[in-house]
């Protein structure tokens, strides 16, 4: 038996890829947030409110990942800011060239912010380093207090929590304390912003906090 | 079904097409908080090399524990999955030091 060595990472090339894109961005002084939940938990409505929120004040550019269709760029589209829809065509996730790909559409010279919505999933995105400023894990009340302890690595990999949906606290089974206590179990650096995209609570708190991240 | 992909693009880059017939063993580290479950990429890795030369291989899959530095106490610990405290003095200021791994170790070549 022959056995050849190999320690090598699996995903290294996407981390290489990564760290490239790492590097453009930053040469171009670029803030990059990879948004990160399951399905349904409000990612794009809170791109919107974001979006409408920073008109005006801050270059933004947006990359939209989604399984099968351009519903997600088509919303975007309407704030007439740089868009790019990545169709993964069934992949469960994006990845660093992807991203690599898709910022040859944007003008990076131009942009100050870029905003990456991953595609609905808590398990994989955790794994692909995709070149961004730092991930922001976003759940919502629907889909009760314990999600941080069922998929922890995604918890434990972001920088911002986003708990969407507090408008709807008084009709659903969440405890909201519980739930902060669960991602700081798993993550106490955790920054935690708590929103409605139908009241437009706590939406000034989290673009806020974007712009101070953004040096001007 | 990507990371398996991953695997067999670096296979491939380490034996000539002659010898992926005669890969026989593919050692992994796999770490516990690396998100992804043995059971699934076994089964994916299998559906990829069925049908093609490198049928006969298989992953060896090594398991490795998450350890964590505690930056309170100083002291190494094994932590269980998705507890994020020192089990020694219950500070939840820890480092992981292991427990992420998703690597290729060694293949397996038979002679014959």
């Amino acid at each position: 038996m022959n056995v050849i060595t190999i320690e090598r990472k699996v995903l290294e090339k996407n981390d290489e890829i990564a760290q490239q894109n790492r590097l453009l961005l930053s040469q171009n002084g670029i803030f990059v947030l990879n948004l990160v939940s399951s399905p349904g938990s409000g990612k794009t409505s809170i791109l919107e409110k974001t979006l409408e929120y920073l008109e005006g004040k801050i270059p933004v550019a947006v990359i939209e990942g989604d399984v099968q269709t351009d519903i997600d760029a088509q919303r975007i589209a309407v704030y007439k800011i740089p868009v790019v829809q990545i169709v993964t065509r069934g992949g469960c996730h994006l990845d660093a060239q992807l991203i690599k790909d898709a910022l040859k559409n944007i003008p990076l010279s131009k942009t100050k912010l870029l905003i990456i919505e991953n595609v609905g999933n808590l398990v994989c995105p955790a794994n692909y380093d995709l070149g961004e400023t730092m991930k922001v894990v976003v759940v919502s009340t629907t889909e009760g207090d314990d999600k941080p302890l069922k998929y922890p690595a995604m918890f434990r990999n972001s920088s911002v929590l986003i708990i969407n949906k507090i408008d709807l606290v008084p009709y659903v089974n969440c405890n909201l304390e519980q739930l902060e206590r669960n991602a700081l179990q798993i993550n106490p650096q955790l920054k935690i912003f708590k929103t409605s995209c139908t009241t437009k609570d706590g939406i000034s708190d989290w673009t806020e906090w974007i712009l101070a991240q953004i040096p001007r | 079904m990507s990371i398996a992909q991953n695997i067999l693009d670096i296979v491939r880059e380490h034996v000539t097409p002659e010898q992926e017939q005669n890969v026989r063993t593919i050692k992994i580290k796999l770490g516990e908080f690396s998100g992804v479950v043995k059971e699934s990429l076994e089964f994916c890795f299998s559906s990829l090399v069925n049908d093609t030369p490198l049928r006969e291989a298989t992953l060896e899959i090594e398991d490795i524990p998450i350890k964590a530095l505690c930056l309170v106490c100083n002291k190494e610990s094994r932590l269980e999955y998705g507890v994020f405290f020192c089990p020694l003095c219950g500070s939840n200021a820890v480092k992981l030091i292991s427990g992420k791994e998703l690597q290729i170790e060694t293949i397996e070549i038979s002679d014959r």
